[in-house]
């Protein structure tokens, strides 16, 4: 018979067939005679069909359950061991990962000695293209050839056709399993991290990405040395580019380090690894994972890899708060731009937290570059680091002055972004050029002048801080005009204000500190009327001004004034900030006051409770606890002698000092002098001279040449030489000191009559006996006018004055 | 509320919507597949069916997915699982043909389930039935590599039930018959 088309006589076909399925026995080999008369093709066609269909026992169920069994079974590790892969024999399983089991296997040859990692990976993890593409790539990565990475020495297919890939086998542990072990500290496990960071940045600049960075993948030896694993097997083994399927290999081996864009199928690049590094750097710091996926599921982890904002690494340990932190939240950015573009910068900047500098990571607020530029002076540019606290103290007064006088924030915002550029222009690590301080500040002075004259509010914070920096250096008459016209303005801005009452307190600590109180007085006690009115007299604020007012009347010598005006302020912040900074500097004063008149017991109490109150204010190191330290320091000796804890304290404060500030900052300076007294007291003089000579270092740059602070250390050195017998070598720098003290302080100054009191003790030593008489009698005579005959000061001149004149 | 237009269906536009996702229904498969084996799962997920509608759930979460587009989603889904089978499948022949191994060959017997494990096998058949009528290639898959009902694997057909029914009884008929080629079976 004719055929129809073959459309139709398809169709036809599923029709009988259809029929005949349904039909019982009989009819239906009625049907199929009947057409095996008219179209024997067709017939014999439907036969066979209703034969299969009779045969059916669900083979198509049998071969798709047998073909996924055969993708999905995993297979067991143990089923592998003793069996020989290539040219290698398999040990024993030593790991099993995502992508495989690993097993230790050695040359079955015995061509080398050396055992390997052999990886068997899944069977039906990888489709025949990527396997392909995977032996293509193997030389590219076989060729990789760095220490911290283990190297890929062969790959292949078991005639059973399971894929596997032979690595250099590296005896380690997983990163944070072995910081844990060993109790590595921050900095110790910072700097493994960033060997790791070295090996993949060799890998990247071979145009080779890992991919699949994680602990399991950084072994560490037990030598410390990390080893990475599997590089660039992920990439080779993904999917083809070409067909948009690029994150299977993430996506099916570790979702939980797997970067955002990974997840989201995006183009894979070496900010992926970086982003893995910041997982592995989270894990390594603070034990943990960055996301909890409470439920696992894949919908649920791709939210919150992709969404949320993993907890800060701090918030598991507490010691990563500041750089660290943010290092490693840089690199876990969820776009891939926002990351550190290489591993290189990520690396960089964990060396910059372990150096104490700026890291990039990080938004540049002015506090921020300040306390870094700051910390990053320590041990080098002195002068920096002084102009840095000053500005950063400084600025941190105008903004909370700007605060209270409720400033828009607009303009707070202002004067931050105008220091801020200041800072930013001073940035040695930015031009790699070193800049003075003075240079930036002049800089900035120029800029101020140029740039703010239509914004009074900003200029005068920005001079204020400006002129506090100027002070802190000691270039008091740049201080003095930028704290005038700070003043100025807000006289004409503000009237009577907080901001006025500063600009006359940082004035009269200015002159106090060149040695001008007199012209401090007015200007500290004005500061004090303001604040009462605006304040009341029980304020916190108001307490300051007392504490400004009684040192400007200590220097002035007005020892008792001082007291009243030292009691005054303890007593106000005894009440309104009794953990203050401000109570333990109030108490500092008095016990310095208290001191200086010989009251040494009251002293010695009143500095003890200074530390505590510091202590309680600021439990971890603080200037304000460094501070009392000294001080006390200074007191037990003073009123006991008792040599051992004054010199364990002085220790406490130089060192915190130095940590704090660096050497040659003037609070350390003024350790070093009062540390090198006790010393010189002691009759330690060699140890003393040493102290007062790292003391004087700063003189002429971070001490003015004439500072008052000079002038002592060079009287404690000409002691110094006295108490060795070398009263010869003492007469320079006690003539020099005096001469000094004469310049700068009034002419009846106590300090003068001591020096005087010293040098006529060297010149008699001498034998110069006409100079000596005259110095001796002056300086017995002015102490003793000061401090009455009971000082110890004054015991010690009259002493000096009857050797000399019992002829000694 | 403007919402998508309906992607369910056997209309060419509705198919081409979801088409787009056939790559992520691929890495969604091959991940729960991997999930599967690392034994994470229970050993129930060890089957395409269970994979494919994990896969669905996950998918339709995250693009949304109306649920009239379940059916020619998992129909979608029953092709792309069909696609990650044979890719393995053939890897292993390849390797043992490489590997020097002797392949295996069907079995004359068809009651052994043994001889009829050669998926690459059956992957050919469905080609060639595809160039006859592709309906029945897509009843195959949907019933049974996606394991879907006879109701849905209409719904997503535009056919009915019946028709599923008996489409996918001539489906394995003609299968078995190109699976064991050239031998009359029961003649």
């Amino acid at each position: 018979m004719a055929d129809a088309s073959a459309p139709d006589r398809w169709r036809r076909l599923k029709d009988l067939f259809a029929e005949a399925i349904e039909a019982p026995e009989a009819e239906r080999l009625a049907m199929l005679a009947r057409l095996a008369a008219e179209e024997p093709g067709l017939a014999a066609e439907l036969e066979e069909l209703l034969a299969a269909h009779r045969a059916d026992g669900g083979f198509v169920e049998r071969i798709v359950a047998g073909a996924a069994q055969d993708v999905l079974r995993p297979r067991e590790p143990s089923s592998w061991t003793g069996r020989r892969v290539g040219p290698y024999e398999l040990l024993r399983p030593i790991g099993e990962g995502g992508m495989g089991a690993v097993f230790l296997a050695r040359r079955a040859d015995a061509e080398y000695e050396a055992t390997v990692a052999v990886k068997m990976l899944r069977p039906g993890l990888f489709s025949e293209d990527s396997l392909r593409r995977f032996r293509a790539e193997r030389q590219a990565l076989a060729s990789l050839n760095h220490p911290g990475i283990a190297r890929l020495l062969d790959g292949g297919t078991t005639p059973d056709g399971s894929p596997y890939i032979v690595m250099e086998h590296v005896d380690g542990k997983p990163i944070d399993a072995y910081a844990q072990e060993r109790g590595l500290t921050l900095a110790q496990r910072l700097a493994l991290f960033r060997a790791v960071c070295e090996a993949v940045q060799f890998a990247h600049r071979n145009l080779i990405v890992h991919r699949d960075l994680k602990p399991a993948n950084v072994l560490v030896t037990a030598e410390g040395e990390p080893r990475l694993l599997d590089f660039g097997i992920a990439k080779a083994l993904d999917e083809d580019a070409a067909t948009g399927l690029t994150r299977a290999g993430e996506r099916v081996l570790t979702p939980d380090y797997a970067s955002p864009e990974q997840i989201r199928g995006e183009p894979v690049t070496t900010a992926t690894d970086v982003y893995s590094l910041g997982v592995v750097l989270y894990r390594l710091l603070t034990g943990k994972h960055p996301y909890a996926f409470p439920s696992g599921r894949t919908s649920e982890i791709e939210r919150i890899v992709c969404e949320a904002e993993p907890d800060r690494p701090s918030l598991h340990a507490g010691e990563l708060r500041g750089d660290v932190d943010n290092v490693v939240m840089k690199a876990l950015a969820k776009e891939p731009e926002r990351r550190y573009a290489t591993v290189e910068q990520l690396s960089e900047d964990l060396r910059r937290c372990l150096a104490g500098e700026p890291v990039s990571a990080r938004k540049s607020t002015f506090g921020y570059r300040a306390s870094r530029f700051l910390r990053r002076h320590r041990a080098g540019s002195i002068a920096a680091a002084v102009a840095a606290a000053a500005l950063l103290a400084g600025l941190a007064v105008s903004l909370s002055a700007a605060r209270t006088a409720r400033l828009e924030a607009r303009k707070a915002e202002r004067v931050n972004a105008f220091l801020q550029t200041i800072l930013g222009a001073a940035s040695p690590w930015r031009d790699g050029s070193k800049v003075t301080v003075k240079e930036v500040l002049d800089r900035a002075s120029r800029r101020v002048d140029a740039e703010l004259v239509d914004q009074p509010a900003v200029e005068a914070a920005v001079r204020r801080t400006l002129g506090e920096t100027y002070a802190g250096l000691g270039l008091y008459d740049a201080a003095e005009a930028h704290l005038r016209r700070a003043l100025a303005l807000n006289r004409s801005l503000r009237g009577e204000s907080d901001e006025v009452a500063e600009c006359l307190m940082a004035l009269a600590a200015l002159e106090t500190a060149r040695g001008a109180a007199e012209r401090a007085e007015a200007p500290a006690r004005e500061a004090l009327a303001i604040l009462e009115r605006r304040h009341g007299e029980r304020d916190a604020s108001v307490a300051g001004a007392w504490r400004q007012l009684g040192s400007v009347l200590q220097a002035r010598g007005d020892l008792v004034q001082a007291e009243a005006a030292q009691r005054r302020a303890v007593a106000i912040d005894r009440e309104a900030a009794p953990a203050s900074a401000g109570l333990a500097e109030a108490l500092n004063d008095l016990a310095v006051t208290l001191g200086t008149k010989g009251d040494l017991r009251a002293a010695e109490a009143l500095h003890r409770e200074a530390l505590a109150v510091a202590r309680r204010a600021h439990p971890g190191p603080h200037p304000d606890v460094a501070e009392a330290l000294s001080t006390l320091a200074s007191s037990v000796w003073d009123t006991r002698r008792d040599a051992a804890e004054a010199q364990s304290l002085y220790e406490q404060a130089l060192a915190m000092r130095r940590d704090l500030f660096g050497d040659g900052h003037p609070d350390t300076t003024w350790t070093l002098y009062n540390y090198a007294y006790m010393l010189m007291e002691k009759g330690d003089f060699e140890r003393s001279e040493d102290l007062a000579r790292q003391a004087l270092r700063g003189r002429g740059t971070t001490l003015p040449e004439e500072h008052p602070m000079v002038a002592s250390t060079l009287v404690l050195l000409g002691r110094c030489r006295m108490g060795r017998g070398d009263p010869a070598g003492a007469e320079e720098p006690l003539r020099e000191g005096l001469a000094l003290r004469r310049r700068n302080l009034p002419p009846d100054h106590w300090l003068i009559a001591s020096s005087e009191s010293q040098l006529g003790e060297s010149l008699a030593a001498q034998g110069k006996r006409a100079e000596a008489e005259p110095m001796l009698v002056a300086g017995y005579e002015g102490l003793k006018s000061r401090f009455g005959s009971d000082s110890p000061r004054v015991r010690e001149a009259a002493e000096r004055l009857q050797r000399f004149r019992s002829g000694g | 509320m403007a919402e998508e237009p309906p992607a369910g269906g056997a209309t060419e536009r509705g198919r081409s919507g979801l088409d787009a996702l056939v790559p992520e229904i691929y890495q969604e498969l091959r991940r729960l597949a991997a999930r599967a084996m690392s034994g994470e799962r229970e050993s129930h997920t060890l089957q395409t069916t269970a994979l494919v509608h994990e896969a669905y759930l996950e998918l339709s979460r995250i693009h949304e997915l109306s649920v009239e587009s379940r059916p020619r989603f998992l129909a979608l889904a029953a092709e792309v699982m069909r696609r990650i089978l044979v890719d393995h499948a053939r890897a292993r022949r390849a390797a043992k043909r490489g590997g020097g191994a002797v392949r295996v060959t069907l079995s004359d017997s068809l009651a052994d389930p043994e001889a009829t494990h050669d998926l690459v096998a059956l992957d050919e058949a469905l080609t060639r039935l595809a160039e006859q009528d592709a309906q029945l290639v897509r009843v195959v898959e949907m019933r049974f590599l996606a394991g879907m009902s006879v109701e849905e694997t209409g719904e997503a057909l535009g056919v009915s039930p019946t028709t599923v029914k008996r489409d996918s009884a001539m489906a394995r008929a003609w299968l078995l018959r190109e699976l064991t080629d050239g031998r009359r079976v029961g003649a």
